[in-house]
């Protein structure tokens, strides 16, 4: 078998935000989870089944955030769950009814839901009793796909760099949370909202992580920048391997006018049935306000440019699986000749391609994602120019590295920091600073605290990190749920306080302590003294 | 008790299922028997709500009662969708603190805070009005204060807001800033900031590269000839009205503008 030219690096970034509100029986923002797992995970999960079974080799590196870890792993959400797909399966079964005196291809699709979801059901239930990380974990310990872990909550790193114990808390938390969870350590991270500043890396080697990624420009205006751009990875300083964003994938995959995702025959995800059929029929389904939401059943497909949502065409499972056959052999194409083409100027040094996505494009965004992935996969395995890798299994082929710092730089609009900070969202910053210098003092004052008070030490680290969440202030900027985005923002700041009045005033209430260990409960392995290192 | 009275205005209003009073009770900490009735258990709620003790707890719920009046939404999601008057954090922390955050190559965000004390001092300065923001350039130097590159000043008005924007003069370069005014013509500093990085917005031109080999793990410096060019040409993107939110949050961008789906 002849060696292959290049490697292509798919890094899919399973990421929510803590959504969890024990108090509650349902909650609508609750429904972000429950849509990801249908639609994105679990889908991911059966490629991986679909491929293993096929004796296809695939590989590829997951991020799968520690918040969404602890949503995966708790016990409320995952009832909540079960009882969700119970009632979607049960909407589902009325719908293969309701179509057979409607149109034929609608008859089809709730045909086809009710199968998929019921198959859904039975893997989430049965087959991993409730716990979908110890799926992922498998197909790790199997040798296919590599989890790599992320920082924290998701917090913004670049602006706590001037607090190096509130960007070592958010490693912390990151690292703790993927060894309950999976059981190893992880080998490399991906920080939150790709967000890099030079200094990052000693964090990381701190924590004994291996690799990390950045946006493209990280290595363009590197240091010194990049002999090979972002189709090999440098080494930091402290040893710690940037792995880039290669732009073409992403552009190929993204591009909302020449994408993949805006072909006319795949579905069209805002024609739902949530909103499309008549209240009293629906409303046992949706949010228990009245509020019409998705509900994941949807008859339609994209059609076609300019048409409008109502006026769009019947969807058809079989004719979406041709055009991801026709998707993938068209972006395999493209990795092969951009492979050939590296490979050609770099004088027969491997190329790596480095392709990041968030995790729920495919699927819940881009409903045939996961179909395609696997016929990629399949059709990657039959040839040899290109073949897949994780960071780990292309730091094992190479021989030497370029030593740089990659600069300052998010993948988010235009590469920097402002969809984190501008005028929707700066106000959070004053209060997280002060929460966080408010958290160095304490830890350092309460070397020994006694249990109670070491209790309110841990919430008030548990609520300043969910403070820090990126999610709030990306949600300010675009300017959607913000009311929900703003109220956590305050609320964990505030509790933060509230904690922090106790503490100093000697004066624990204990019943307030438990609910707020109740309401924000992640990361039962927290210490809060990782504050006080310097 | 006030916020009682408009708890109980909200749960008529609303007509909350006995489930939503029941997951209200269990957020309170309370213990309800299964043969409780409605009106049982919005007793046992007011009957707690009046308690000192529950206070803190409390706040959070009771305050979003002000937005029964303008939310569709039954009680459990009023309760839960705290509005953005309702938990309201402090508008100072009395501090003295002048901070500077890098937005992008070209822009910088400061916010500042007064201690009680500086405030009354800054207010009875004369001319109190006519304050200034300072941003020193102080790329490649030890600052001592009269060294910098550039001074970039503009007056502001410190009580007026807490926060602004800035245009830099240069990617890639190190700066500081100060908020001061002038007595007897000389820039008095009153608050210093902490000095920032901006990000480059092109390539360097650099002179060497260095090379480690992940085997024997020995360093090597390679010096560069002076056309020297990374293999790749880069094509950047051109920023332009198109492109906003281009790349990695684009999906969660253009969802949630909609759906209401994952964030």
């Amino acid at each position: 078998m002849k060696n292959p030219k290049g490697y292509f690096s798919l890094m899919l970034h399973a990421h929510l935000p803590y959504v969890r509100h024990p108090d509650f029986e349902e909650f609508l923002e609750e429904r972000w989870l429950f849509e990801a797992i249908t639609e994105t995970y679990i889908p991911l999960i059966k490629m991986f089944k679909n491929l293993e079974r096929d004796k296809v080799q695939f590989h590829l590196t997951m991020s799968i955030t520690p918040p969404l870890m602890e949503m995966l792993g708790s016990d409320d959400l995952n009832q909540k769950y079960s009882r969700h797909m119970e009632k979607l399966i049960e909407l589902c079964e009325k719908e293969v009814v309701r179509t057979k005196d409607e149109d034929l291809r609608k008859h089809k699709m709730a045909k086809f839901y009710l199968a998929d979801f019921k198959e859904t059901y039975v893997l989430f239930y049965h087959d991993y009793n409730q716990r979908l990380l110890d799926a992922f974990r498998e197909y790790q310990e199997k040798g296919y796909i590599e989890i790599v872990t992320c920082n924290g909550t998701h917090g913004f790193l670049p602006f706590m760099q001037q607090y190096p114990s509130a960007v070592r808390a958010q490693m912390d938390a990151g690292v703790k949370t993927y060894e309950r969870f999976m059981k190893r350590s992880p080998k490399g991270v991906w920080l939150a909202e790709c967000a890099y500043f030079p200094g990052a890396e000693k964090y990381l080697s701190e924590y004994g992580i291996n690799y990390f990624f950045t946006d493209s420009h990280a290595l363009w205006f590197a240091d010194e920048p990049a002999h090979y751009g972002v189709y090999r990875p440098v080494m930091t300083n402290e040893g710690v391997f940037a792995f880039a964003r290669d732009p073409e994938s992403s552009e190929q995959v993204w591009s909302a006018t020449v994408g993949y995702p805006g072909d006319f025959r795949y579905r069209e995800f805002y024609r739902d049935i949530g909103f499309d059929r008549e209240i009293d029929y629906i409303k046992p389904y949706i949010d228990r306000s009245g509020v019409r939401c998705n509900v994941g059943i949807k008859y339609h497909k994209i059609s076609g440019k300019d048409i409008q949502i109502d006026r769009k065409d019947y969807y058809d499972i079989d004719e979406a699986k041709q055009a991801v056959k026709e998707h993938a052999t068209d972006f395999l194409n493209k990795k092969i000749e951009q492979t050939k083409r590296l490979y050609g100027i770099f004088d027969g040094e491997v190329p790596l391609i480095t392709a990041p996505f968030d995790a729920e494009l495919f699927g819940h965004w881009w409903y045939e994602g996961p179909l395609f992935l696997e016929e990629l996969f399949r059709i990657m395995d039959t040839q040899q120019t290109v073949k897949p890798a994780t960071p780990t299994s292309f730091l094992g082929k190479i021989d030497s590295v370029q030593v740089t710092t990659p600069c300052q730089s998010t993948w988010g609009a235009n590469g920097y920091n402002e969809v984190w900070l501008n005028g929707s969202n700066d106000w959070i910053y004053r209060h997280l600073h002060q929460a966080t210098e408010i958290m160095v003092c304490c830890a350092k004052k309460y070397e020994q605290p006694d249990s109670l008070k070491r209790r309110v030490l841990n919430q008030m680290a548990r609520e300043l990190l969910l403070a820090q969440s990126s999610d709030w202030a990306f949600i300010m900027t675009t300017g959607t749920t913000v009311e929900y985005a703003v109220s956590r923002t305050k609320n964990h700041i505030k509790r933060f306080f509230d904690l922090k009045g106790m503490l100093e005033t000697d004066t624990v209430d204990e019943t307030f302590l438990k609910y707020l260990e109740w309401i924000d409960k992640i990361f039962e392995d927290i210490d809060f003294s990782v504050y006080s290192k310097v | 008790m006030e916020l009682d009275k408009n708890l109980i205005q909200m749960l008529k209003n609303e007509e909350p299922t006995i489930q939503d009073l029941r997951n209200i009770a269990k957020s309170l900490g309370l213990k309800l028997r299964r043969s409780m009735k409605k009106r049982d258990i919005v007793k046992e709620i007011r009957r707690t709500l009046s308690q000192e003790n529950y206070s803190t707890v409390t706040s959070d719920h009771l305050q979003n009662n002000k937005r029964a009046d303008v939310s569709s939404g039954r009680l459990s999601r009023i309760l839960t969708k705290k509005s953005n008057d309702s938990t309201e954090l402090c508008e100072t922390y009395n501090n003295d603190r002048l901070v500077l955050m890098v937005v992008n190559p070209f822009w910088v965000y400061t916010y500042w805070d007064f201690s009680k004390e500086l405030s009354s001092h800054l207010k009875k300065i004369p001319h109190a009005d006519s304050f200034f923001m300072r941003l020193y350039d102080i790329t490649n130097i030890i600052f001592d204060g009269s060294n910098a590159n550039r001074i970039l000043q503009q007056s502001i008005k410190i009580f007026e807001k807490s926060g602004a924007y800035f245009n830099v003069p240069m990617p890639d370069a190190d700066y500081i800033s100060e908020i001061g005014y002038y007595e007897n013509n000389r820039f008095i500093a009153v608050l210093k900031s902490n000095i920032v990085h901006t990000p480059p917005s092109s390539p360097r031109k650099v002179k060497f590269q260095k090379w480690v080999n992940l085997k024997d793990k020995t360093v090597k410096q390679i010096i560069l000839d002076e056309n020297y060019r990374p293999l790749i040409t880069v094509i950047e993107k051109l920023i332009g009205p198109e492109n906003a939110f281009s790349s990695g949050s684009a999906f969660r961008t253009s969802e949630i503008s909609k759906s209401g789906g994952i964030k």
